[in-house]
């Protein structure tokens, strides 16, 4: 159930940040694949307003949400998070790998052309026309 | 006696084990020897700060006379622990045992707490930002830059930036995956977090200062082999150089670990020889018994006295 529930909230941020303008639950409820009550969509997207998600104002008898920060955002600040390396403060991100600096990078791939060119003899020069 | 004789020991584990281990070039070939080596010096080395003051307070021939009471067939009912009176030393030694003890525990409070309130943001916002990629089981973030990471914990998940679908072939997409798949199945977070504990709690030691730095880089070699069990080494080298390649915008970090890794993947060295893995092995055993020895030896043989 709350796994459900945490997929609902997936799809539901999904719709809003699609919609580039504030919806209101009805709205979103028609947006989303499979039919839901109508209280269910009210009540986790009152959640997500609870959690900092999506902001609301007061429109009539209900309210028009937006969300809080765009998509890119949110993508944006956990990737600088990533690339800083803040797993250096023990978070443990574990990070694939960090970019080099240019120059390095130039020379280790300088480096592993030599090692393929060993590995498969004759590979680097061009075949002849 | 023996109190003098474990801060020796201390000593030599903290400050003159970090620097050959970290320069010794075998490390690289057997990364999961090497991890367990660092990790039996960081319990060896915490366990004998905490022993010698303790031996301050209670002195070894109450932990000889215990030993004596809890073996039954010794038949030596009558025998009473002595009431510890205070002395200097012992003060000295209940505030040496205290010390650590606060130490360490503000440490792990402090580490923990932080990556607790981290990791459940991370993963709600993966969860919200990310979109699910069923055929490969991971979360796909929606940015240029190509890059893998994972967040381990509960609901442990791999994450791939969508430059880095873009930008690698389906092999190399593989080895990334199966890479941070090894961290996950390894608990490497669990490794580094102790690791960050430790250097928290007892900072300028070398030991401690050094662990965080080489056990990240050897949990990536450790990774890098298990990709080399589903995927050609070079496919895995592949991959890396294309992750490592400089961003566009930003200025990449100078790293040798980098060289040492893609160059590492192509020289397939032999792996270490059983001698050489038994000698380590019985090194590892050495650091984990030495402290548990040098406090049950003369309780042993305190034992052993009473007996006969």
């Amino acid at each position: 159930m709350v796994e459900q529930l945490g997929d609902l909230e997936a799809e539901i941020m999904d719709r809003v940040w699609s919609a580039r303008e504030p919806v209101a639950v009805r709205d979103v409820r028609g947006l989303l694949d499979r039919p839901l009550a109508y209280t269910t969509v009210m009540t986790v997207m009152d959640r997500l307003y609870r959690k900092g998600w999506l902001t609301r104002e007061r429109s009539g008898r209900s309210y028009l949400y937006q969300p809080a920060l765009s998509r890119s955002a949110y993508t944006a600040r956990m990737m600088s998070e990533v690339l800083s390396g803040a797993e250096d403060r023990g978070l443990a991100l574990l990070h694939f790998v960090e970019t080099m600096n240019p120059a390095e990078y130039e020379t280790l791939r300088g480096a592993v052309q030599w090692h393929e060119s060993q590995r498969t003899p004759g590979s680097e020069r061009t075949p002849p026309a | 006696m023996i109190s003098t004789g474990l801060i020796a020991y201390a000593l030599l584990v903290t400050v003159g084990l970090p620097r050959p281990l970290s320069a010794a070039s075998w490390t690289s070939r057997a990364p999961r020897l090497a991890i367990s080596m660092w990790l039996a010096a960081a319990a060896s080395a915490v366990a004998t700060v905490i022993l010698a003051p303790l031996l301050l307070v209670v002195p070894v021939h109450a932990l000889g006379d215990l030993l004596v009471l809890l073996v039954q067939w010794c038949d030596w009912a009558d025998h009473q622990l002595p009431v510890p009176t205070w002395t200097v030393p012992q003060a000295v030694g209940a505030a040496g045992v205290l010390g650590v003890a606060l130490r360490l525990g503000y440490a792990i409070v402090a580490v923990t707490v932080l990556q607790r309130r981290v990791r459940r943001r991370h993963r709600r916002e993966i969860r919200l930002v990310g979109r699910f990629h069923p055929a490969l089981d991971v979360f796909v973030l929606d940015h240029p830059q190509p890059s893998a990471f994972c967040l381990p914990g509960r609901d442990a998940t791999v994450v791939l930036t969508a430059g880095a679908l873009h930008a690698l072939p389906p092999g190399e997409l593989h080895a990334v995956i199966a890479h941070e798949r090894t961290h996950l199945r390894g608990r490497h977070h669990l490794i580094l977090t102790g690791a960050a504990i430790l250097d928290r709690a007892f900072g300028p030691v070398p030991l401690f200062e050094d662990m965080p730095g080489e056990l990240r880089r050897l949990v990536e070699l450790a990774a890098d082999d298990g990709a080399t069990r589903h995927c050609p080494r070079h496919t895995v080298a592949h991959a890396v150089l294309r992750l490592a390649a400089p961003p566009v915008s930003a200025l990449g970090m100078g790293s040798t670990a980098v060289r040492q890794r893609v160059l590492r993947l192509l020289t397939a060295r032999e792996p270490l020889g059983g001698p050489a893995v038994a000698a380590r092995a019985l090194l590892i055993a050495a650091l984990l018994l030495t402290p548990l020895a040098a406090v049950t030896m003369p309780a042993l043989s305190d034992l052993g006295y009473h007996c006969l």
